[in-house]
């Protein structure tokens, strides 16, 4: 194959930054299966989908996008009004960093092109939640410290608008400590070495809740969720997860890769009227399903079956529109990041077909994120 | 397209898929993936578009990395909005040396690494590409170019940074 940056140095010397790594040798019974594992599948009857889509945002509607919803629901207590004009700003791609705003022009969208979002029953009733605001936990410089001291992390400090750092090695930065102003925490360790001093801890909900904890998040065993090698857990608000997540990564040796999180806490910080589930479905459709992300999801405790089905039910290579009914919603969280990368969690609402989670959207009305400046609403 | 030239057709990509799923998943999951995107291939070969099989082979592997990525996740649902492209490779994935640019490649958002991987690690044209990500020639040229940009600014501020602490 032909490489098509030839005179780009830049380009090439990320090249040569990627190590040669082993891929497996496929056999070619792989394709000669394919074939035959569709002929068994076309004849299998296809359960009720159970597992949807899910609409993770788009461009064009300020106001739905950055939403991640969990399934808290907020207390609701008064109404409160979200009205001001100054216009927040919400991260954009300007600089292509720390971006939450999917785009739209993703290779997400073009496999399913014509799923049409319709609801059924969904509650026409408004109603009213809260906006949380995201406060460190912690004094920037001392997490620093902290995270660098954990991980072993010696060498330069290095301050920049937005962050400061400790990079292990002056020369090679082949590990590093990141602490943000607004608490955000990061460790990376990319290539594994004997000199490092980076923490072996033991791969278990136990290893990564004392990493955790460590570090001030408070959760407990049950909080954890543990994968093949890399344990998560979620800040909590009001005693809910929260979509804002903590991630460790063990490498192949045990030791540690990567560890990254947000040592910020959640309060109250203004009531606001929300709009109804049914009003604000419409920006599901509004951004387009098939513009926006969408994205086909597996849920592996409703019912194993596999994303090829998911995808074959709901044929999103035809020409024609698939149609998903949502049946169901309920009151939610999403996750928004201002310009300032202040963090903040709206009232959201989730949406339901057959019972599973299929995507969510902002409850706040129209125009309040994206006309109003959050920075400047009264401090409670 | 009947089964002998699938297979014909085909037959030759089975590496370059092994080596992209390398890049982006654990090693054991390679082939069960392989065996998932040859099956879609399969399936939905009439709209693969002659001459950039490869290139669409790539699509439906991004895809069924994203999947995939959810699905190990178990909370999948929350995952898009933090991982922004799940299909793009991370500096760790891509095992990267610890040089300046791999840590600035490391810094870039997903959707940037995704292209830029593309571009560098599965070396392909600018139109096929496109044909991955479904946009046009020349949308595509200008996320590359801002992409490359951004990969710029990152090394330079590594590069910075790695001075003043020489200092």
């Amino acid at each position: 194959m032909t490489k098509h940056f030839e005179d780009d140095e830049l380009l090439n010397s990320l090249g040569r930054a990627a190590g040669k790594q082993e891929a497996p040798d496929l056999n070619e019974t792989i394709i000669h299966s394919a074939v035959t594992a569709d002929l068994k599948f076309g004849q299998r009857k296809l359960a009720t989908p159970r597992l949807l889509v899910s609409l993770v945002g788009g461009a064009a509607v300020l106001a739905v996008t950055a939403i991640l919803v969990s399934s808290h629901a907020p207390r609701i207590i008064e109404l409160s009004n979200l009205e001001g004009k100054s216009g927040i700003e919400f991260l954009s791609s300007a600089d292509g960093r720390a971006n939450s705003m999917p785009t739209g022009d993703t290779n997400m969208d073009i496999f399913i092109p014509n799923i049409k979002a319709t609801q059924s029953g969904l509650s026409a009733e408004a109603g009213k939640g809260f906006v949380y605001r995201a406060t460190n936990t912690q004094d920037p410089e001392v997490l620093l410290n902290k995270l660098a001291s954990y991980f072993g992390v010696q060498g330069s400090s290095v301050q920049r608008d937005g962050y400061k750092a400790v990079l292990g090695d002056k020369h090679a930065t082949r590990w590093s400590a990141y602490v943000s102003t607004e608490g955000s925490l990061r460790f990376t360790y990319l290539n594994a070495s004997d000199e490092s001093k980076t923490p072996k801890v033991e791969i278990s909900k136990d290893g990564a809740l004392k990493v955790f904890t460590d570090f001030g998040l408070q959760v407990t065993l049950d909080d954890i969720h543990l994968g093949f090698n890399r344990a998560v857990a979620y800040v909590k608000v009001e005693n809910q997860e929260s979509p804002v997540r903590w991630i460790l990564v063990w490498g192949p040796d045990k030791r540690i890769y990567s560890f990254e999180g947000y040592a910020i806490e959640f309060h109250p910080f203004l009531e606001v009227r929300t709009i109804s589930p049914s009003q604000a479905f419409n920006r599901l459709n509004i951004l387009s399903w098939g513009e926006g992300q969408v994205v086909v999801l597996h849920e592996d405790r409703v019912d194993p079956i596999s994303p090829r089905n998911l995808i074959e039910s709901c044929r999103p290579f035809d020409s024609e529109a698939c149609e998903v009914k949502v049946t169901s919603s309920e009151t939610s969280l999403g996750y928004i990041q201002d310009a300032n990368e202040q963090l903040w969690l709206v009232p959201s609402h989730s949406y339901y077909v057959g019972g599973v989670l299929a995507g969510g959207t902002s409850a706040l009305p129209e125009g309040n994120i994206e006309s109003a400046t959050i920075s400047k609403f009264p401090n409670n | 397209m009947d089964h002998d030239k699938f297979v014909a057709t085909f037959r030759s990509h089975l590496q370059d898929i092994s080596k992209y799923l390398t890049r982006r998943v654990e090693v054991s999951y390679v082939e069960d993936l392989a065996s998932e995107i040859f099956e879609i291939a399969w399936r939905k070969r009439e709209s693969c578009p002659e001459g950039f099989e490869l290139a669409w082979l790539y699509k439906i592997a991004g895809f069924t990395v994203s999947n995939h990525r959810k699905k190990i996740s178990r909370r999948g649902i929350l995952l898009p909005l933090l991982d922004q492209d799940l299909a793009a490779p991370s500096a760790e994935d891509v095992a990267l040396d610890g040089s300046a640019v791999a840590i600035a490649f490391g810094l870039l958002a997903a959707k940037d690494r995704q292209i830029l991987s593309l571009l560098v690690f599965e070396e392909l044209s600018v139109k096929e590409i496109s044909v991955v990500l479904g946009a046009t020639e020349n949308s595509t040229s200008q996320r590359l170019k801002r992409a490359r940009e951004r990969l710029a600014k990152y090394l330079e501020q590594q590069v910075s940074e790695t001075n003043e602490g020489g200092h």
